[in-house]
């Protein structure tokens, strides 16, 4: 692994062509929302570009999914205490529907799936998204969670269990 | 991952990283904190040391009277190096008094 230190701006923005997609995926499935799932992503290349000089270009990736991760977390914990958590549509579920009816069927299989997660409990809902868009491999994903690499199999195992059982996909 | 992916990807709405760009831009033109923060505290330690300090009042009784707690039954005595008149109250067991020093300033 590179120890090399400080980050210049075609690497920044290198990270963020490589990485918007999966991290604005994560944090839209803490907050629901288009624009605070994007506040979340840009608030956490932003820390990074402050410390640009200091963190090392081969964890810049590491460092960006631990902020974005807790970035989200804190914001939902805010919006849940003020009960602003809604469930905004996302026009990427509702998009090419072939008629009403298959329209409204996506958009209620898509609320159901959003509730379910929702329902899980936060061990599992940040395992099984890192697992889904983070790329990396479980021992990664463990050493970030601090956890054992078995409990992250059996974590993401569970999660997608549960979300399989309670919305019939 | 080797697993089969189980959530769907959604897309970013466009123009993100102009958008980052703008903000990191904004950032970079506001001064930091420090300076305005660094001058405060000068001023502060100025003006604690420099400042005309009001002069004392010996008032040797209890706190409680400048609370305005009830003081009923206890007489005003022993003010040194001051004078004391008493204004009006609406609760008998509050007294007000007005204090002037009677010192030369």
């Amino acid at each position: 692994m590179s120890d090399e230190r400080g980050l210049s701006a075609p690497q920044w923005q290198e990270l963020y062509q490589r990485l918007e997609k999966p991290l604005y995926n994560f944090a839209w499935r803490y907050v629901w929302n288009a624009q605070e799932a994007e506040d979340i992503v840009h608030d956490a290349f932003l820390q990074v570009w402050e410390r640009r000089d200091r963190i090392l270009v081969a964890t810049a990736n590491r460092y960006l999914w631990v902020s974005v991760m807790n970035i989200a977390r804190k914001k939902r914990r805010w919006a849940r205490a003020k009960r602003f958590l809604r469930f905004e549509d996302s026009p990427h579920e509702l998009s090419a529907p072939d008629n009403v009816e298959a329209e409204a069927s996506q958009r209620e299989q898509a609320q159901r799936l959003r509730a379910e997660i929702e329902r899980l409990p936060e061990a599992l809902r940040a395992v099984l998204l890192l697992a889904e868009f983070s790329e990396m491999s479980y021992e990664e994903i463990a050493q970030l969670l601090s956890i054992p690499k078995g409990t992250v199999a059996s974590r993401r195992h569970l999660a997608v269990k549960q979300l399989r059982i309670r919305t019939g996909a | 991952m080797n697993e089969e992916r189980f959530l769907d990807d959604i897309t970013p709405p466009p123009g993100g990283w102009q958008r980052l760009v703008a903000r990191r831009d904004t950032l970079s033109r506001e001064p930091g904190l420090a300076l305005p923060l660094a001058a405060a505290a000068v001023l502060a330690v100025v003006v604690i040391v420099v400042w005309p300090q009001p002069r004392e009042l010996q008032i040797p009784w209890d706190a409680a009277r400048l609370t305005a707690e009830p003081s009923e039954g206890i007489g005003l005595k022993g003010i040194r190096g001051a004078q004391a008149t008493q204004l009006m109250s609406d609760d008998p067991r509050v007294h007000f008094y007005w204090l002037q020093s009677t010192s030369a300033p």
